[in-house]
């Protein structure tokens, strides 16, 4: 019986050894391998002193050991969590404090960086970097070539249950301070399943992983194709961000389910040579994580006839709970439905005392469903707000996960996605608090105050402009140590595209500042530019 | 200003807020140039030398590194012919 994550790839093992379950590239591993050398990985984990409900952190570039790491952690009855490598240092040295990571699974590229987290961490073993890599007294180095020749084979005899972490995935929040969404194997493996039902996953087919670990489409392609037994394809970053190899590796590699965020499949559109690469073979392109801008979807569908496009609409917390296959679009529509609710999933449209809205009428989004998590990692204080329990029946306790977007019922089931109830925002799929960006700037020494803003990008998605106010005495040129400390102090999508000094923030009647007339600002100074650029062929 | 040292300014300037690199140093990997960082070099290049730049030469092997961006600034100018 399946239960825990890596029961999946176990029984897809012993059902078919051979058939592939992942690739990098040239890099392959079949199912049996797979299964073997993340058992092996579990054996290492728990020599070196890993136990049941331990936090251990991957941190590593897209390659064929992302998958060994996943499953070996979880064999190992630990929770993996993913380290963003593009992060500034001291966010990854906050996130390894937070949740107490003394394990890390690595490889040599990221040496430079893990000397310094070893320093200011309490990580004392570090797996999968060459042995003689300088890492500081104490801690222990395990390199691959060690880990596969471990004792045994065979998964190591863990008490492990489906309520246990699987893993922790750390988000924005908005005082600056990361949050780890909890999952457990039961959240995450309802949700692995429903998908692989959803889109009727077969043996045959090829998913591919585009999204970055830390981030929670990769859910679903790790884990729904472990499921169902097919293969997936990792793609390395640097694919991600040239469409026209990118396209040739959906091609090349005959990926059958794409799923990832609008920005990546409008790059795909733009500048992917889609004419020029035989994509017959793709079926379901699935996108989330933020809206499709409508023009660009509609083209993309003209382009690419045979493949369905469905959008799964969910905030990390839960996973996915509603999803809408893409019916063409006419040419006046402005929106397109998220779906319905999965069947498996209750909602709840509540105003602000909790209470349902008519039907029909715009309220927050609360949800109930076996794939939400557990909770955030050690913080009460968010734990208190983010679910809404009700008690139908005495005795039984109903919970609820309140998703803070707008929506609104339409009668047939089909909810609308209108907005949020807070600032959170979405840059190429990833949530940033604007809040979090203005607390980040605040703390550089020269500024003030500072406002942060978000305006649709030319592309689709949208980009973040922070305006500051500088402390009396500093002079202009603090510009370059702003950008600089952004950088340094936030994720890179989430670090301004521009960063404006002002001599005053326009204010509310209430003496706030009026964040609403800097947007219109920057809206109509955007809109210029544009104009004057002229449209580009 | 050799079209190498142009293109390593750009890069350098205004995709990398001023950290150095090497020229056959990989732009394209994590924390480095981001995908909205490589649309615009591309649409720095096209306006400085005025080509264009098709989707299909969008690649990996071509834009991997200021070298290989180089060395396919140069094949596109030759194949343009001299400037008249």
């Amino acid at each position: 019986m399946i239960f825990l994550l890596p029961h999946a790839i176990d029984e897809a093992a012993e059902r078919a050894p051979e058939k592939l379950a992942m690739r990098c590239l040239e890099d392959t591993l079949s199912y049996a391998a797979l299964s073997e050398r993340s058992n092996k990985l579990a054996r290492t984990l728990y020599k070196l002193g890993v136990r049941r409900s331990d936090r251990v952190g991957i941190f590593l570039h897209k390659c064929i050991e992302i998958p060994v790491a996943l499953h070996g952690i979880m064999k190992a009855g630990a929770a993996y969590v993913p380290l963003d490598t593009a992060a500034p240092t001291e966010r990854l040295v906050e996130i390894i404090r937070d949740c107490g990571i003394r394990h890390l699974v690595t490889a040599d590229d990221n040496c430079a960086v893990v000397a310094k987290l070893s320093e200011m961490t309490e990580i004392d073993s570090v797996i999968g970097v060459n042995a003689s890599t300088p890492l500081g007294t104490g801690i222990t180095i395990i390199p691959w070539t060690e880990v596969d020749a471990a004792d045994g084979a065979t998964t190591p005899r863990i008490k492990i249950l489906e309520s246990d972490l699987a893993y922790i995935m750390y988000t924005s929040g908005s005082t600056g301070r990361p949050k780890g969404i909890m999952h457990t194997h039961h959240s995450s493996l309802s949700f692995s399943r429903w998908a692989a039902h959803e889109y009727k996953l077969q043996p045959d087919d090829v998913l591919s992983n585009h999204a970055p670990l830390h981030f929670d489409l990769s859910i679903l392609d790790f884990f729904s194709g472990a499921v169902a037994g097919c293969s997936t394809s990792i793609i390395p970053e640097e694919y991600t961000k040239l469409p026209a190899s990118y396209c040739k590796l959906i091609a090349d590699h005959g990926i059958t389910v794409l799923y990832t965020v609008p920005f990546a499949l409008v790059q795909l559109l733009l500048r992917g040579s889609i004419e020029k690469h035989d994509l017959s073979r793709l079926r379901w392109a699935i996108f989330g994580g933020e809206p499709f801008p409508l023009k660009h979807l509609r083209e993309l569908m003209r382009r690419l006839p045979h493949v369905r496009f469905d959008n799964i609409y969910g905030p990390a917390e839960v996973n996915g709970v509603t999803h809408y296959t893409v019916e063409p679009i006419a040419e006046n529509a402005d929106a397109i439905p998220i779906g319905p609710l999965a069947r498996s999933a209750e909602g709840l449209i509540a105003d602000e005392h909790d209470e349902p809205v008519a039907q029909g009428d715009i309220g927050e989004l609360l949800v109930r469903t076996p794939t939400m998590m557990q909770g955030y990692w050690a913080r009460d204080d968010l734990n208190a707000h983010a679910f809404y329990t009700r008690r139908r029946i005495d005795g039984v306790d109903e919970t609820f996960y309140r998703t803070g977007d707008l929506v609104r019922e339409d009668g047939r089931g089909m909810l609308w996605f209108l907005g949020r109830k807070d600032r959170q925002v979405k840059v190429r799929g990833y949530r940033v608090e604007l809040d979090e960006v203005e607390a980040a700037m605040v703390i550089a020494n020269n500024v003030e105050e500072a406002a942060a803003i978000a305006i649709p990008a030319v592309e689709g998605s949208q980009r973040i402009i922070a305006m500051v106010t500088l402390k009396p005495g500093t002079d202009e040129s603090a510009l370059e140590s702003l950008v600089r400390h952004a950088r340094a102090t936030l994720p890179a999508y989430a670090t301004p595209s521009e960063i404006a000094i002002r001599e005053a923030f326009p204010r509310t009647t209430t003496g706030k500042i009026d964040r609403k007339s800097l947007r219109d600002e920057a809206l109509f100074s955007a809109a210029q530019t544009s104009e004057q650029r002229g449209p580009r062929a | 200003m050799k079209s190498e040292e142009q293109i390593a300014n750009f890069v350098i300037q205004e995709l990398l807020d001023g950290r150095t690199v090497e020229s056959d140093e990989n732009l394209l990997r994590d924390g480095f140039v981001d995908s909205l960082g490589m649309i615009r070099l591309v649409a720095y290049i096209e306006e400085s030398w005025g080509i264009e730049v098709p989707p299909d030469h969008f690649t990996i092997e071509n834009f991997r590194s200021i070298d290989t961006i180089t060395r396919y600034l140069d094949r596109a100018l030759g194949e343009r012919g001299p400037s008249s």
